[in-house]
């Protein structure tokens, strides 16, 4: 089974999106990671935070225990997934963060946005249309208007 | 929230607009005059963040806020952040790959 790793940010909008259920492959956060959406999200009563909380109870979600150096320009979640993914030898990152997809590039690691999972998810049929505009209107407001569009004209719901 | 003292000379035309909104919103000037300047500073490191010159969880760290908050305070001030148009659709082609697998 392929392991994906997830920043907070994608973990986040993939959650409310209501299509992580739909992945099956295994998904790992650090837990620094789970800090930054479960901890510091309940303090503030996020009701994705809950959900979060929840998955990984119910065991969708592995959080692992990591050391790490905090790399430059980014948070401890990021830097924490970026080293998770090292010892894991994961096969993914999910990550909506531009600072941090371009370390992934430097490096040649395959990273998935929340918008590509949503589509990706659709091309590879394990979700329908109706599935996909759904989750992709869940996250409209929180992605970029360009990669909602593009998302949303691959999967073929309304220019 | 934390603050220390520092020694300001503030223009003339700002300090009255403090005073125009400490009076609508019931308000001291200094109140004010902080909340002009949080606003300037989150407004700030959010250009960061969508220039891709520091991340969504650097964001939070420096303005001690936490992830969601930063998706909500983009969200009010019109900031997008995300990939780009050509990270996302590299990143399509990774994950029709990915979930077909």
């Amino acid at each position: 089974m392929k392991q994906i790793v997830f920043d907070s940010d994608a973990l986040i909008k993939l959650m409310r999106s209501g299509i992580l259920q739909q992945i099956k492959h295994k998904c790992v956060i650090s837990d620094s990671v789970y800090e930054e959406t479960v901890t510091e999200g309940k303090k503030k009563l996020y009701p994705d935070a809950y959900q979060i909380e929840t998955s990984v109870k119910e065991g969708k979600i592995s959080v692992k225990k990591i050391l790490f150096q905090q790399l430059p320009g980014l948070g401890k979640g990021e830097s924490s997934t970026f080293a998770l993914f090292k010892k894991l030898k994961a096969d993914v990152i999910a990550s909506d963060d531009k600072k941090f997809i371009k370390l992934l590039e430097e490096q040649k690691i395959e990273y998935i946005t929340s918008t590509a999972a949503i589509t990706g998810l659709y091309l590879a049929k394990k979700i329908n249309q109706k599935q996909a505009i759904n989750a992709l209107e869940k996250i409209k407001e929180f992605v970029s208007k360009t990669n909602y569009e593009k998302a949303q004209q691959t999967i073929g719901g309304k220019k | 929230m934390t603050t220390t003292p520092y020694h300001l000379r503030i223009p003339e035309e700002v300090l009255a607009v403090s005073k125009i909104r400490a009076e609508e919103e019931h308000l001291d000037q200094s109140t004010t005059l902080k909340q002009f300047l949080h606003a300037g500073a989150e407004e700030y490191i959010l250009k960061l963040v969508k220039k891709g010159r520091i991340s969504i969880g650097k964001a939070a760290e420096i303005l001690k806020k936490t992830v969601y908050d930063i998706q909500r305070l983009a969200k009010n001030y019109g900031v997008e952040l995300g990939p780009t148009t050509e990270q996302t659709e590299k990143s399509i082609k990774t994950a029709k790959k990915l979930f077909s697998s």
